[in-house]
Protein backbone atom coordinates (compact mmCIF):
# COMPACT_ATOMS: atom_id res chain seq x y z
CA UNK A 1 0.00 0.00 0.00
CA UNK A 2 1.05 3.23 -0.79
CA UNK A 3 2.50 6.11 1.93
CA UNK A 4 0.43 8.76 2.65
CA UNK A 5 1.93 12.04 1.48
CA UNK A 6 1.40 13.59 4.46
CA UNK A 7 0.90 12.01 8.04
CA UNK A 8 0.46 14.52 11.35
CA UNK A 9 0.81 12.12 14.49
CA UNK A 10 -0.66 13.52 18.00
CA UNK A 11 0.57 16.95 16.80
CA UNK A 12 0.27 19.63 19.42
CA UNK A 13 2.09 23.26 19.52
CA UNK A 14 2.05 25.15 22.69
CA UNK A 15 2.99 29.33 23.04
CA UNK A 16 4.29 29.89 25.82
CA UNK A 17 3.97 33.17 27.52
CA UNK A 18 5.68 34.36 30.42
CA UNK A 19 3.65 34.34 33.58
CA UNK A 20 0.65 33.00 31.78
CA UNK A 21 -0.75 29.98 31.37
CA UNK A 22 0.72 28.17 27.66
CA UNK A 23 -1.31 28.70 24.94
CA UNK A 24 -2.50 25.33 23.01
CA UNK A 25 -3.44 26.19 19.69
CA UNK A 26 -3.38 22.31 18.71
CA UNK A 27 -4.07 20.19 21.27
CA UNK A 28 -4.27 16.84 19.18
CA UNK A 29 -4.38 17.21 15.39
CA UNK A 30 -3.96 13.45 13.69
CA UNK A 31 -4.46 13.96 9.93
CA UNK A 32 -3.68 11.95 6.96
CA UNK A 33 -3.27 12.87 3.39
CA UNK A 34 -2.89 10.76 0.20
CA UNK A 35 -0.90 11.74 -3.13
CA UNK A 36 -3.23 14.16 -5.43
CA UNK A 37 -5.90 14.04 -2.40
CA UNK A 38 -7.62 17.58 -1.69
CA UNK A 39 -8.94 17.56 2.16
CA UNK A 40 -10.89 20.95 3.57
CA UNK A 41 -10.37 22.23 7.20
CA UNK A 42 -12.95 24.30 8.46
CA UNK A 43 -13.22 26.46 11.44
CA UNK A 44 -13.04 30.40 12.36
CA UNK A 45 -10.57 32.44 14.16
CA UNK A 46 -9.13 30.83 17.06
CA UNK A 47 -9.47 27.21 16.11
CA UNK A 48 -5.67 26.73 15.60
CA UNK A 49 -6.01 26.28 11.45
CA UNK A 50 -3.07 29.05 10.96
CA UNK A 51 -0.80 27.29 13.31
CA UNK A 52 -1.80 24.01 11.24
CA UNK A 53 -0.89 25.98 8.08
CA UNK A 54 2.82 26.72 9.65
CA UNK A 55 3.14 23.57 11.10
CA UNK A 56 2.61 21.84 7.24
CA UNK A 57 4.61 24.22 5.28
CA UNK A 58 7.38 24.04 7.62
CA UNK A 59 7.88 27.61 8.97
CA UNK A 60 7.26 26.20 12.38
CA UNK A 61 7.95 23.00 14.63
CA UNK A 62 5.17 21.46 16.62
CA UNK A 63 5.89 21.27 20.24
CA UNK A 64 5.43 17.62 20.62
CA UNK A 65 4.12 15.08 17.89
CA UNK A 66 5.60 13.65 14.17
CA UNK A 67 5.00 15.06 10.85
CA UNK A 68 5.75 12.60 8.08
CA UNK A 69 6.03 13.09 4.18
CA UNK A 70 5.68 9.98 2.43
CA UNK A 71 6.64 8.06 5.65
CA UNK A 72 9.78 10.46 5.91
CA UNK A 73 9.62 11.88 9.28
CA UNK A 74 10.48 16.09 8.80
CA UNK A 75 9.70 17.34 12.18
CA UNK A 76 12.90 18.05 13.54
CA UNK A 77 14.69 19.18 10.37
CA UNK A 78 17.31 21.28 10.45
CA UNK A 79 16.44 24.58 8.13
CA UNK A 80 18.66 23.91 5.24
CA UNK A 81 16.88 20.29 5.12
CA UNK A 82 13.54 21.96 5.85
CA UNK A 83 13.72 24.28 2.80
CA UNK A 84 14.60 21.70 0.56
CA UNK A 85 11.81 20.15 1.78
CA UNK A 86 9.70 22.97 1.34
CA UNK A 87 9.99 22.44 -2.55
CA UNK A 88 6.99 19.75 -1.60
CA UNK A 89 5.14 21.87 -0.01
CA UNK A 90 3.78 25.15 -1.27
CA UNK A 91 1.15 27.69 0.12
CA UNK A 92 -1.13 30.42 -1.64
CA UNK A 93 -2.53 32.66 1.62
CA UNK A 94 -5.49 35.01 1.90
CA UNK A 95 -4.35 38.46 0.63
CA UNK A 96 -2.10 37.94 -2.23
CA UNK A 97 -0.91 41.63 -2.17
CA UNK A 98 1.10 40.43 1.21
CA UNK A 99 2.95 37.27 -1.09
CA UNK A 100 3.94 39.82 -3.78
CA UNK A 101 7.24 42.50 -3.31
CA UNK A 102 5.73 45.90 -4.43
CA UNK A 103 9.24 46.47 -6.36
CA UNK A 104 8.93 43.02 -8.59
CA UNK A 105 7.35 42.37 -12.06
CA UNK A 106 5.05 39.48 -11.66
CA UNK A 107 7.56 37.67 -13.90
CA UNK A 108 10.08 38.35 -11.41
CA UNK A 109 8.07 37.13 -8.93
CA UNK A 110 6.95 33.93 -10.45
CA UNK A 111 11.19 33.05 -11.17
CA UNK A 112 12.19 33.53 -7.32
CA UNK A 113 11.31 29.36 -6.95
CA UNK A 114 12.41 28.85 -10.28
CA UNK A 115 15.84 29.82 -9.49
CA UNK A 116 15.63 28.65 -5.53
CA UNK A 117 14.82 25.57 -6.34
CA UNK A 118 16.76 24.67 -9.64
CA UNK A 119 13.73 24.37 -11.49
CA UNK A 120 14.84 24.92 -14.67
CA UNK A 121 17.81 26.31 -16.54
CA UNK A 122 18.46 30.13 -16.39
CA UNK A 123 17.73 29.89 -20.42
CA UNK A 124 14.27 28.39 -20.64
CA UNK A 125 13.35 30.59 -17.64
CA UNK A 126 10.90 32.79 -19.65
CA UNK A 127 9.13 30.35 -20.97
CA UNK A 128 8.52 28.53 -17.94
CA UNK A 129 7.26 31.48 -16.90
CA UNK A 130 4.75 31.90 -19.73
CA UNK A 131 3.96 28.35 -19.18
CA UNK A 132 2.76 29.03 -15.90
CA UNK A 133 1.01 32.60 -16.37
CA UNK A 134 -1.27 30.33 -19.08
CA UNK A 135 -1.41 27.88 -17.16
CA UNK A 136 -3.78 30.38 -14.56
CA UNK A 137 -5.34 31.85 -17.52
CA UNK A 138 -3.27 35.08 -17.71
CA UNK A 139 -1.48 36.62 -20.75
CA UNK A 140 2.24 36.68 -21.16
CA UNK A 141 2.15 40.19 -20.95
CA UNK A 142 1.80 40.48 -16.96
CA UNK A 143 5.32 39.10 -17.08
CA UNK A 144 6.11 42.93 -17.11
CA UNK A 145 3.63 44.32 -15.20
CA UNK A 146 3.29 44.85 -11.28
CA UNK A 147 0.88 43.57 -8.55
CA UNK A 148 -0.65 47.49 -8.57
CA UNK A 149 -1.46 47.07 -11.58
CA UNK A 150 -3.62 43.82 -11.71
CA UNK A 151 -6.70 43.14 -9.87
CA UNK A 152 -6.79 41.21 -6.69
CA UNK A 153 -8.21 37.91 -8.46
CA UNK A 154 -5.38 38.27 -11.21
CA UNK A 155 -2.79 38.80 -8.36
CA UNK A 156 -4.44 35.47 -6.57
CA UNK A 157 -3.83 33.56 -9.63
CA UNK A 158 -0.10 34.78 -9.94
CA UNK A 159 0.47 33.58 -6.04
CA UNK A 160 -1.26 30.11 -7.45
CA UNK A 161 0.67 30.20 -10.36
CA UNK A 162 3.87 30.40 -7.94
CA UNK A 163 3.01 28.23 -5.09
CA UNK A 164 3.05 25.77 -8.97
CA UNK A 165 5.95 26.78 -9.80
CA UNK A 166 8.18 24.79 -7.41
CA UNK A 167 6.21 21.07 -8.59
CA UNK A 168 5.09 20.40 -5.51
CA UNK A 169 3.05 17.53 -3.94
CA UNK A 170 0.97 19.10 -1.90
CA UNK A 171 -0.79 23.31 -1.83
CA UNK A 172 -1.83 24.31 1.18
CA UNK A 173 -4.26 27.19 0.52
CA UNK A 174 -5.21 29.64 3.95
CA UNK A 175 -8.61 31.02 2.99
CA UNK A 176 -7.30 31.58 -0.56
CA UNK A 177 -10.47 32.87 -1.68
CA UNK A 178 -11.98 34.57 1.11
CA UNK A 179 -10.27 38.35 0.38
CA UNK A 180 -12.34 38.02 -3.04
CA UNK A 181 -15.23 39.08 -4.45
CA UNK A 182 -17.61 36.36 -4.54
CA UNK A 183 -17.71 35.86 -8.55
CA UNK A 184 -13.97 35.94 -8.40
CA UNK A 185 -13.74 33.59 -5.43
CA UNK A 186 -16.03 31.23 -7.90
CA UNK A 187 -13.49 31.42 -10.53
CA UNK A 188 -10.30 30.49 -8.71
CA UNK A 189 -11.82 27.84 -7.14
CA UNK A 190 -12.82 26.53 -10.64
CA UNK A 191 -9.11 27.54 -11.43
CA UNK A 192 -7.74 24.85 -8.92
CA UNK A 193 -9.70 21.97 -9.28
CA UNK A 194 -8.45 22.10 -13.16
CA UNK A 195 -5.06 22.32 -11.75
CA UNK A 196 -5.81 19.51 -9.64
CA UNK A 197 -6.60 17.33 -12.21
CA UNK A 198 -3.79 18.24 -14.46
CA UNK A 199 -1.07 18.36 -12.23
CA UNK A 200 -2.10 15.77 -9.79
CA UNK A 201 -1.14 17.96 -6.57
CA UNK A 202 -3.13 17.37 -3.23
CA UNK A 203 -4.70 20.11 -1.67
CA UNK A 204 -4.86 21.20 1.98
CA UNK A 205 -7.98 23.95 1.76
CA UNK A 206 -8.29 26.35 5.00
CA UNK A 207 -11.74 27.92 5.13
CA UNK A 208 -14.50 29.59 7.04
CA UNK A 209 -16.85 29.05 3.97
CA UNK A 210 -18.50 25.76 4.11
CA UNK A 211 -20.30 26.42 1.30
CA UNK A 212 -16.97 26.41 -0.60
CA UNK A 213 -16.16 22.61 0.27
CA UNK A 214 -18.16 19.93 -1.96
CA UNK A 215 -16.37 21.96 -4.87
CA UNK A 216 -12.43 21.90 -3.22
CA UNK A 217 -12.39 18.64 -1.45
CA UNK A 218 -13.36 14.73 -0.63
CA UNK A 219 -13.08 15.27 2.76
CA UNK A 220 -13.58 17.89 5.78
CA UNK A 221 -12.04 17.96 9.40
CA UNK A 222 -13.69 20.69 11.15
CA UNK A 223 -11.82 22.27 13.64
CA UNK A 224 -12.30 24.46 17.25
CA UNK A 225 -9.97 25.42 19.43
CA UNK A 226 -7.31 23.64 18.65
CA UNK A 227 -9.23 20.55 18.18
CA UNK A 228 -10.72 18.54 15.31
CA UNK A 229 -14.24 18.26 16.42
CA UNK A 230 -15.20 16.44 13.39
CA UNK A 231 -14.15 15.06 10.34
CA UNK A 232 -16.19 13.47 7.42
CA UNK A 233 -16.82 13.20 3.35
CA UNK A 234 -17.21 16.49 1.86
CA UNK A 235 -20.60 15.08 0.09
CA UNK A 236 -23.68 16.60 1.85
CA UNK A 237 -22.02 17.85 4.51
CA UNK A 238 -25.15 20.17 5.28
CA UNK A 239 -27.17 16.89 6.28
CA UNK A 240 -24.32 14.83 7.33
CA UNK A 241 -22.18 16.85 9.50
CA UNK A 242 -23.34 16.25 13.73
CA UNK A 243 -21.35 17.85 15.96
CA UNK A 244 -23.27 20.90 17.75
CA UNK A 245 -20.41 23.28 16.17
CA UNK A 246 -20.50 21.80 12.40
CA UNK A 247 -23.88 22.38 12.98
CA UNK A 248 -23.91 26.36 13.99
CA UNK A 249 -21.43 26.88 11.36
CA UNK A 250 -23.57 25.25 8.97
CA UNK A 251 -26.56 27.38 9.55
CA UNK A 252 -24.46 30.58 9.37
CA UNK A 253 -23.73 30.22 5.43
CA UNK A 254 -26.41 32.86 3.71
CA UNK A 255 -27.63 31.18 0.71
CA UNK A 256 -29.86 33.13 -1.79
CA UNK A 257 -32.87 31.09 -1.51
CA UNK A 258 -33.33 30.97 2.26
CA UNK A 259 -34.30 34.72 2.53
CA UNK A 260 -35.87 36.11 5.79
CA UNK A 261 -37.43 33.36 7.07
CA UNK A 262 -33.72 31.57 7.12
CA UNK A 263 -33.58 31.60 11.17
CA UNK A 264 -29.91 32.55 12.52
CA UNK A 265 -28.37 30.52 15.74
CA UNK A 266 -27.26 32.78 18.41
CA UNK A 267 -25.22 31.53 20.85
CA UNK A 268 -22.78 33.51 23.21
CA UNK A 269 -19.60 34.92 22.03
CA UNK A 270 -16.44 32.73 22.27
CA UNK A 271 -14.56 33.35 25.41
CA UNK A 272 -11.70 33.94 23.39
CA UNK A 273 -8.55 34.78 26.30
CA UNK A 274 -9.75 31.57 28.29
CA UNK A 275 -7.76 28.32 26.98
CA UNK A 276 -10.35 25.65 27.99
CA UNK A 277 -7.92 23.19 29.47
CA UNK A 278 -10.78 20.72 30.84
CA UNK A 279 -13.79 19.10 29.48
CA UNK A 280 -15.18 19.73 25.71
CA UNK A 281 -13.60 23.24 23.76
CA UNK A 282 -17.40 24.08 23.18
CA UNK A 283 -19.11 23.74 26.38
CA UNK A 284 -19.76 26.99 27.17
CA UNK A 285 -21.70 27.81 23.70
CA UNK A 286 -23.35 24.43 23.53
CA UNK A 287 -26.61 24.56 23.08
CA UNK A 288 -26.81 20.69 23.57
CA UNK A 289 -23.91 20.60 26.35
CA UNK A 290 -24.82 17.97 29.43
CA UNK A 291 -22.36 17.57 32.64
CA UNK A 292 -19.82 15.26 31.37
CA UNK A 293 -19.08 17.90 28.54
CA UNK A 294 -17.50 20.06 31.42
CA UNK A 295 -14.84 17.70 32.93
CA UNK A 296 -14.11 15.13 30.18
CA UNK A 297 -12.89 15.65 26.71
CA UNK A 298 -14.59 14.17 24.16
CA UNK A 299 -12.44 12.27 21.59
CA UNK A 300 -12.75 11.45 17.98
CA UNK A 301 -14.61 8.26 17.71
CA UNK A 302 -16.12 6.72 14.72
CA UNK A 303 -19.76 7.40 14.15
CA UNK A 304 -20.07 5.90 10.35
CA UNK A 305 -17.87 3.56 9.43
CA UNK A 306 -19.26 3.23 5.81
CA UNK A 307 -18.53 7.17 5.13
CA UNK A 308 -15.18 7.25 7.23
CA UNK A 309 -17.20 10.03 9.63
CA UNK A 310 -15.78 10.36 12.99
CA UNK A 311 -17.09 13.15 15.53
CA UNK A 312 -16.00 14.15 19.44
CA UNK A 313 -18.55 14.91 21.11
CA UNK A 314 -20.77 12.97 24.14
CA UNK A 315 -24.32 13.61 22.97
CA UNK A 316 -23.81 11.83 19.08
CA UNK B 1 -44.77 59.21 0.57
CA UNK B 2 -41.76 60.36 0.27
CA UNK B 3 -38.37 58.51 0.47
CA UNK B 4 -36.18 59.18 3.11
CA UNK B 5 -33.25 59.45 0.93
CA UNK B 6 -33.47 60.30 -3.27
CA UNK B 7 -30.93 59.86 -5.26
CA UNK B 8 -31.23 61.55 -8.57
CA UNK B 9 -28.87 61.20 -11.71
CA UNK B 10 -25.87 61.20 -9.19
CA UNK B 11 -22.12 60.78 -10.68
CA UNK B 12 -19.27 60.93 -9.20
CA UNK B 13 -15.37 61.44 -10.54
CA UNK B 14 -12.18 61.54 -9.45
CA UNK B 15 -10.20 62.22 -11.63
CA UNK B 16 -11.31 63.93 -15.67
CA UNK B 17 -13.09 61.52 -18.33
CA UNK B 18 -13.52 58.90 -15.70
CA UNK B 19 -16.45 58.31 -13.41
CA UNK B 20 -16.44 56.57 -10.13
CA UNK B 21 -20.00 56.47 -10.04
CA UNK B 22 -22.25 57.21 -12.94
CA UNK B 23 -25.85 58.85 -13.30
CA UNK B 24 -26.98 56.93 -10.33
CA UNK B 25 -30.79 56.30 -9.61
CA UNK B 26 -32.07 54.88 -6.58
CA UNK B 27 -33.97 55.75 -3.20
CA UNK B 28 -34.47 54.57 0.33
CA UNK B 29 -38.05 54.79 2.30
CA UNK B 30 -37.97 55.36 5.59
CA UNK B 31 -37.52 52.18 8.29
CA UNK B 32 -36.03 49.85 5.18
CA UNK B 33 -32.97 48.33 4.31
CA UNK B 34 -31.52 48.78 0.97
CA UNK B 35 -28.59 46.48 -0.13
CA UNK B 36 -26.06 47.99 -3.00
CA UNK B 37 -24.40 44.58 -4.29
CA UNK B 38 -21.17 45.01 -6.27
CA UNK B 39 -17.37 43.97 -6.80
CA UNK B 40 -14.62 45.91 -5.79
CA UNK B 41 -13.88 48.83 -7.60
CA UNK B 42 -17.72 49.20 -8.60
CA UNK B 43 -18.60 52.59 -7.08
CA UNK B 44 -20.67 51.32 -4.27
CA UNK B 45 -18.36 52.30 -1.53
CA UNK B 46 -18.31 56.02 -3.51
CA UNK B 47 -21.99 56.04 -3.58
CA UNK B 48 -22.11 55.85 -0.01
CA UNK B 49 -19.61 58.52 0.34
CA UNK B 50 -21.56 60.76 -1.75
CA UNK B 51 -23.80 60.25 0.93
CA UNK B 52 -22.13 60.99 4.05
CA UNK B 53 -20.62 63.89 2.36
CA UNK B 54 -16.83 62.56 2.21
CA UNK B 55 -16.45 64.56 -0.89
CA UNK B 56 -17.54 68.20 0.45
CA UNK B 57 -15.09 70.50 -0.30
CA UNK B 58 -12.38 68.18 -1.71
CA UNK B 59 -11.58 68.39 -5.39
CA UNK B 60 -13.99 65.57 -6.72
CA UNK B 61 -16.64 66.68 -8.88
CA UNK B 62 -20.33 65.50 -7.50
CA UNK B 63 -23.44 66.06 -9.66
CA UNK B 64 -26.76 65.53 -9.74
CA UNK B 65 -28.83 65.66 -6.23
CA UNK B 66 -29.08 63.63 -3.26
CA UNK B 67 -32.43 64.68 -1.59
CA UNK B 68 -32.29 63.93 2.19
CA UNK B 69 -34.87 65.20 4.46
CA UNK B 70 -35.76 68.46 2.47
CA UNK B 71 -32.06 69.68 1.78
CA UNK B 72 -30.40 68.11 -1.15
CA UNK B 73 -26.95 67.00 0.55
CA UNK B 74 -24.65 67.72 -2.39
CA UNK B 75 -24.85 71.50 -1.75
CA UNK B 76 -23.99 71.21 1.36
CA UNK B 77 -20.72 73.16 2.92
CA UNK B 78 -18.59 71.50 5.58
CA UNK B 79 -19.78 73.35 8.34
CA UNK B 80 -23.80 72.26 7.48
CA UNK B 81 -22.50 68.51 6.91
CA UNK B 82 -21.71 68.63 10.89
CA UNK B 83 -25.12 68.97 11.56
CA UNK B 84 -26.31 65.82 9.94
CA UNK B 85 -23.22 63.59 10.38
CA UNK B 86 -24.07 61.42 12.71
CA UNK B 87 -27.25 62.65 14.02
CA UNK B 88 -29.03 62.49 10.41
CA UNK B 89 -26.87 60.05 8.94
CA UNK B 90 -24.55 57.49 10.87
CA UNK B 91 -22.07 55.12 9.28
CA UNK B 92 -20.18 52.01 9.75
CA UNK B 93 -17.18 50.86 7.72
CA UNK B 94 -15.67 47.34 7.00
CA UNK B 95 -12.69 47.95 8.65
CA UNK B 96 -13.56 48.95 12.85
CA UNK B 97 -10.25 50.47 13.00
CA UNK B 98 -12.12 53.34 10.92
CA UNK B 99 -14.41 53.83 13.81
CA UNK B 100 -12.36 53.06 16.78
CA UNK B 101 -8.82 55.10 18.10
CA UNK B 102 -6.72 52.29 19.11
CA UNK B 103 -5.49 54.16 21.92
CA UNK B 104 -8.43 55.19 23.97
CA UNK B 105 -10.90 52.58 25.96
CA UNK B 106 -14.43 52.60 24.51
CA UNK B 107 -16.30 54.50 26.80
CA UNK B 108 -14.35 57.64 26.47
CA UNK B 109 -14.75 57.19 22.57
CA UNK B 110 -18.47 56.67 23.00
CA UNK B 111 -18.92 59.57 24.83
CA UNK B 112 -16.66 61.98 22.55
CA UNK B 113 -18.78 60.49 19.70
CA UNK B 114 -22.04 61.77 21.44
CA UNK B 115 -21.05 65.07 23.20
CA UNK B 116 -19.47 66.63 19.98
CA UNK B 117 -22.79 66.46 18.11
CA UNK B 118 -25.70 66.63 20.76
CA UNK B 119 -26.37 68.13 24.24
CA UNK B 120 -27.65 64.47 25.54
CA UNK B 121 -26.14 63.82 28.90
CA UNK B 122 -23.50 61.40 30.14
CA UNK B 123 -25.51 59.35 32.45
CA UNK B 124 -28.00 59.18 29.79
CA UNK B 125 -25.50 58.40 27.09
CA UNK B 126 -24.12 55.73 29.41
CA UNK B 127 -27.79 54.35 29.62
CA UNK B 128 -28.69 54.41 25.86
CA UNK B 129 -25.49 52.80 25.28
CA UNK B 130 -26.27 49.96 28.04
CA UNK B 131 -29.11 48.88 25.98
CA UNK B 132 -27.86 49.41 22.79
CA UNK B 133 -25.58 47.10 23.79
CA UNK B 134 -27.53 44.55 24.99
CA UNK B 135 -30.19 44.55 21.95
CA UNK B 136 -26.46 43.72 19.99
CA UNK B 137 -25.59 40.61 22.15
CA UNK B 138 -22.26 42.90 24.26
CA UNK B 139 -24.26 41.57 27.56
CA UNK B 140 -21.16 43.26 30.06
CA UNK B 141 -21.14 46.23 28.60
CA UNK B 142 -19.11 47.19 31.58
CA UNK B 143 -16.55 45.34 30.22
CA UNK B 144 -16.91 46.83 27.05
CA UNK B 145 -16.65 50.50 28.39
CA UNK B 146 -13.61 50.05 29.83
CA UNK B 147 -11.75 47.46 27.65
CA UNK B 148 -9.50 49.25 24.40
CA UNK B 149 -9.88 48.06 21.35
CA UNK B 150 -7.51 45.27 20.81
CA UNK B 151 -8.82 43.25 24.08
CA UNK B 152 -12.41 42.79 22.09
CA UNK B 153 -13.09 40.43 19.09
CA UNK B 154 -13.65 41.56 15.72
CA UNK B 155 -17.34 40.68 16.01
CA UNK B 156 -17.75 42.39 19.03
CA UNK B 157 -15.52 45.79 17.97
CA UNK B 158 -17.93 45.74 14.81
CA UNK B 159 -21.34 45.43 17.49
CA UNK B 160 -19.45 48.90 19.44
CA UNK B 161 -19.57 50.46 16.09
CA UNK B 162 -23.24 49.72 16.09
CA UNK B 163 -24.20 50.92 19.22
CA UNK B 164 -22.23 53.95 18.63
CA UNK B 165 -23.84 54.79 14.92
CA UNK B 166 -27.23 54.10 16.79
CA UNK B 167 -26.25 56.98 20.25
CA UNK B 168 -27.99 59.85 18.10
CA UNK B 169 -30.75 57.85 16.70
CA UNK B 170 -29.89 58.43 13.03
CA UNK B 171 -32.63 58.06 10.45
CA UNK B 172 -30.11 56.82 8.14
CA UNK B 173 -27.07 54.61 8.87
CA UNK B 174 -24.12 53.42 5.84
CA UNK B 175 -23.22 50.20 6.34
CA UNK B 176 -19.89 49.47 3.66
CA UNK B 177 -19.46 46.16 4.00
CA UNK B 178 -19.44 45.92 7.86
CA UNK B 179 -19.48 41.85 8.29
CA UNK B 180 -17.10 41.22 5.26
CA UNK B 181 -13.67 40.73 7.46
CA UNK B 182 -15.56 38.51 10.12
CA UNK B 183 -15.60 34.98 10.69
CA UNK B 184 -18.98 33.36 9.47
CA UNK B 185 -20.83 32.61 12.46
CA UNK B 186 -19.87 36.21 13.77
CA UNK B 187 -21.20 37.58 9.91
CA UNK B 188 -24.68 35.61 10.26
CA UNK B 189 -25.36 37.13 14.17
CA UNK B 190 -23.99 40.75 13.22
CA UNK B 191 -26.36 41.36 9.63
CA UNK B 192 -29.26 39.51 11.90
CA UNK B 193 -28.70 42.66 14.50
CA UNK B 194 -28.54 44.64 11.78
CA UNK B 195 -31.97 43.77 10.36
CA UNK B 196 -33.43 43.89 14.36
CA UNK B 197 -32.13 47.73 14.07
CA UNK B 198 -34.28 48.10 11.78
CA UNK B 199 -37.56 46.36 12.73
CA UNK B 200 -37.05 47.73 16.45
CA UNK B 201 -36.24 51.24 15.57
CA UNK B 202 -37.26 51.99 12.47
CA UNK B 203 -34.05 53.15 11.29
CA UNK B 204 -32.99 53.36 7.82
CA UNK B 205 -30.01 51.36 6.54
CA UNK B 206 -27.78 50.85 3.28
CA UNK B 207 -26.01 47.88 3.52
CA UNK B 208 -23.39 47.71 0.93
CA UNK B 209 -21.89 44.37 0.19
CA UNK B 210 -20.82 42.22 -2.59
CA UNK B 211 -22.54 38.90 -1.47
CA UNK B 212 -25.91 38.17 -2.59
CA UNK B 213 -26.29 35.49 0.11
CA UNK B 214 -26.72 38.53 2.58
CA UNK B 215 -28.38 41.06 0.70
CA UNK B 216 -31.23 38.21 -0.24
CA UNK B 217 -31.26 37.93 3.65
CA UNK B 218 -30.96 41.27 5.08
CA UNK B 219 -32.45 43.77 2.34
CA UNK B 220 -36.01 45.18 1.13
CA UNK B 221 -34.50 46.57 -1.71
CA UNK B 222 -31.65 45.42 -3.86
CA UNK B 223 -29.72 47.96 -6.41
CA UNK B 224 -27.04 45.88 -8.38
CA UNK B 225 -23.61 48.21 -9.22
CA UNK B 226 -21.06 47.50 -12.01
CA UNK B 227 -18.51 49.69 -13.16
CA UNK B 228 -20.02 53.10 -11.75
CA UNK B 229 -23.45 52.21 -12.87
CA UNK B 230 -26.72 50.67 -11.41
CA UNK B 231 -27.83 48.21 -13.37
CA UNK B 232 -30.49 46.70 -11.82
CA UNK B 233 -32.92 47.27 -9.04
CA UNK B 234 -36.14 46.60 -7.58
CA UNK B 235 -37.63 44.28 -4.10
CA UNK B 236 -35.67 41.75 -2.73
CA UNK B 237 -38.30 39.59 -4.50
CA UNK B 238 -37.79 40.85 -7.89
CA UNK B 239 -33.60 41.16 -8.15
CA UNK B 240 -33.55 37.47 -6.22
CA UNK B 241 -36.30 36.03 -8.13
CA UNK B 242 -36.64 37.47 -11.33
CA UNK B 243 -33.18 38.97 -12.14
CA UNK B 244 -33.19 41.06 -15.57
CA UNK B 245 -29.06 42.39 -15.97
CA UNK B 246 -27.12 39.97 -17.48
CA UNK B 247 -24.44 40.83 -14.26
CA UNK B 248 -27.08 40.13 -11.57
CA UNK B 249 -27.66 36.62 -12.67
CA UNK B 250 -24.05 36.10 -13.15
CA UNK B 251 -23.71 36.85 -9.16
CA UNK B 252 -26.21 35.13 -8.41
CA UNK B 253 -24.78 32.42 -10.33
CA UNK B 254 -21.53 33.06 -7.92
CA UNK B 255 -23.00 32.08 -4.58
CA UNK B 256 -22.17 28.65 -3.91
CA UNK B 257 -25.46 26.16 -3.19
CA UNK B 258 -25.49 25.07 -0.21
Amino acid sequence: MEQPLLELQHVKKEFRVRGKVPLVALADINLHLDAGESIAVAGESGCGKSTLAKLITLIEKPTSGSILLYGEDITHLDEKARRVQRRNVQMVFQHPAEAISTRMTLGQFLKVPLVNFSIVEKRHMDDEVDRLLSMVGLPSSFRNKYAYEVSGGELQRCVIARALAARPKLILLDEATSALDVSIQQEILELLIRLQKEQNVAYIFITHDLSLVAQISSRLLVMYRGHIVEELSSCDIKSNCVHPYSRFLMSSVFSVTDGRKKPITVLPDDPAEEYISVGCPFKGRCPKAITICDTILPQLRLINDNTAHYAACHIV
Amino acid sequence: MKPLLQLTDVSVSYQPNSWAVSHANVAVEEGEILSIVGGSGSGKSTLLGACIGAFSERDVLVTGHIEFMGRDLTSLTEKQWADVRGRQIAMIFQDTQSSLNPNRRIWPQLWEYVSSHSNISQSQTRQQAEALMKSVRLNDPERVFSSYPFQLSGGMLQRVAIVMSMLLHPKLILADEPTSALDVTVQAQVVAEIRSLTDNYGTSVIFVTHNMGVASYIADRIAVMQSGVLVETGTRDQVILHPQHEYTQRLLASVPEF
